[in-house]
């Protein structure tokens, strides 16, 4: 059952999620190849718009995926420690996904051309707060991160429905996010940070200052990473009293 | 082989106290029905054993070890249960496929059969078949899958009188042919009750009997006729409930009988299953 478990969830996040995303692209690139063949504006969407419908359509679709899956597991007898464990281990492999999907697309987009940090959206303000391309484009793939994590938390919590669980195990299903995934990119950057010379030290200091809204030059930046994690607090913790509450509405008996 | 042991099992919804204490243990190679008024918890019962519900205290084992989170236990058991557990855009097909690589095998000749014989569309969309038609998959992977124990909760829901009948039948040829341990919660007793081997019967949170089917109807009687030849006869057994028609008495007893009742002026007749469980669990109407 173990394999088959992971078979089946990698292959329905593959089929309906990863290969819809990518189908999209396709479907935007091929219109603006025929666009820039024909010469007449075909297209209703620029770049920026494409990338960002995309990613809204995919993380919805993400929510769904992972609601299903987690009733379907339980059906199966799978435990809830996997099914966790594949469900927030797929938080990252598609935050790396998604990404790759939208670079490649801006960067072969025929009037694109764009590299991923131009692609900055509502976070455009932010790119002048950090001092390397590299750091801003670090933000955006934890901003990624986030928005994966709270449509996989709807979802989680959603499956939970169904379940009648244990509150602490919910909490714990629906909060342990919180704890794999910044504490694999603090482990990650504490790697880096550790074996770096002093330049690079002071680099990645400067940025995680600016990722909690500080700055050593004066520069000041809203916290955003901080914010949506309470937002992301919040509004899981509100799912899960709501949750809660429509359990016990479930027919006894 | 391997026995469910449920031990002193305890659930609460808030202040509600569904389960008070249940214990009872589930032996290979039986029908069980699981018989209970509205309420009292045998669905949460059946997915406490299932790992989809926590108890609050207690423990269930298989084979000395507990059930829960334990993948080696569920794999032995498979719930049907009126909550749609299944992906929306999967189809039928795809289903018994999926089903076949979780469990490791899927008796597919039997499968094909029972398709053909209740006639359920495997191209299907799972989201889109009735409810009946809903029933009748769920029901052909409970058949078909290679568990120990099934666990069938309401098992006839929205189903016809014939498929009904076609599902009976179908669960003592298969159970005939290949013995595993079936446990039926339902309220439709009069239908169960020519299949059910052993009952446990549910009442104010705990198991008010459990016992072997035919032992248990062959103690249960109704004895009727005038009022005082009936107290006369019913004197020291357990009454359960008693109602009057005129001058005429009936009373519910549980307790063997006289072998000889010839000579008496009542008349003797064995409980069904249903009247026994209106006597257990209280009165009609109640």
């Amino acid at each position: 059952m173990t394999k088959t478990s992971w078979q089946f969830h990698w292959r329905r996040l593959f089929l309906e999620n990863y290969n819809y995303a990518l189908g999209l692209f396709g479907l935007w690139l091929s219109i603006d190849l025929l666009d820039y063949v024909v010469g007449i504006n075909l297209r209703l969407l620029d770049v920026k718009s494409v990338c960002s419908a995309v990613l809204y359509v995919s993380m919805a679709d993400l929510a769904i995926l992972t609601k299903e899956n987690t009733t379907f597991f339980l059906q199966m007898g799978i435990p809830r420690r996997r099914s966790w464990f594949m469900q927030w281990l797929s938080v990252l492999l598609s935050t790396f996904l998604l990404d790759g999907m939208i670079t490649l697309y801006l960067k072969i987009a025929t009037r694109g051309q764009v590299p991923i940090n131009n692609f900055a959206g509502i976070f455009k303000s932010y790119r002048a707060a950090f001092n390397q391309p590299w750091q801003f484009g670090l933000f955006l793939f934890l901003m990624f991160a986030f928005f994966i994590m709270v449509m996989l938390l709807l979802g989680f919590i959603f499956g939970l429905l169904l379940t009648q669980t244990n509150w602490i195990v919910a909490l714990f299903s629906v909060y342990g996010g919180f704890v794999t995934v910044p504490g694999l990119i603090a482990g990650a950057i504490g790697l880096v940070y550790w074996q770096a010379n002093t330049t690079t030290k002071q680099h990645i200091t400067a940025f995680l200052y600016r990722l909690i809204g500080r700055s050593t030059d004066g520069v000041r930046a809203w916290p955003l990473l901080i914010t949506l994690s309470v937002v992301v607090a919040i509004l899981s913790g509100v799912s899960y009293l709501f949750a809660r509450r429509l359990q016990a509405k479930i027919r006894k008996g | 082989m391997s026995e469910v042991v449920v031990k002193h099992i305890q659930k609460k919804y808030r202040k509600h106290q569904v389960l008070q204490d249940i214990s009872f243990t589930l032996e290979p190679g039986k029908i069980y029905g699981l018989l209970g008024r509205n309420g009292v918890g045998k669905s949460t019962l059946l997915r406490i054993i299932n790992n989809r519900a926590f108890a609050n205290n207690g423990e269930i084992t298989l084979d000395g070890r507990s059930v829960v989170d334990n993948e080696a236990a569920q794999r032995r058991f498979y719930l049907m249960s009126d909550t749609d557990f299944y992906p929306s855009s999967m189809k039928v097909r795809q289903a018994f496929q999926w089903l076949s690589k979780f469990y490791g095998t899927f008796d597919w000749r039997y499968n094909e059969h029972l398709v053909k014989v209740f006639d359920l569309d495997v191209n299907q969309k799972i989201a889109k078949l009735s409810t009946g038609y809903l029933t009748i998959f769920k029901l052909i992977n409970a058949l078909c899958l290679p568990v120990e124990f099934i666990f069938l909760d309401e098992p006839v829901l929205g189903l016809d009188a014939n498929n009904r009948e076609l599902f009976y039948s179908e669960l003592l040829s298969t159970y005939e042919e290949r013995p595993r341990t079936f446990v039926i919660a339902t309220h439709l007793i009069e239908e169960v009750a020519n299949i059910v081997e052993h009952v446990l019967i549910v009442d104010k949170g705990v198991i008010k009997k459990d016992c072997d089917a035919t032992v248990l109807l062959n103690q249960a009687h109704v004895i009727s006729g005038p009022q005082a030849a009936v107290e006369e006869f019913v004197a020291g057994y357990q009454v359960l409930q008693r109602k009057h028609l005129g001058e005429i008495e009936m009373a519910y007893v549980l307790g063997e009988l006289p072998r000889d009742t010839r000579t008496s002026s009542v008349a003797i007749q064995q409980m069904s299953l249903q009247e026994l469980f209106i006597c257990l669990t209280g009165k009609v109407g109640d």
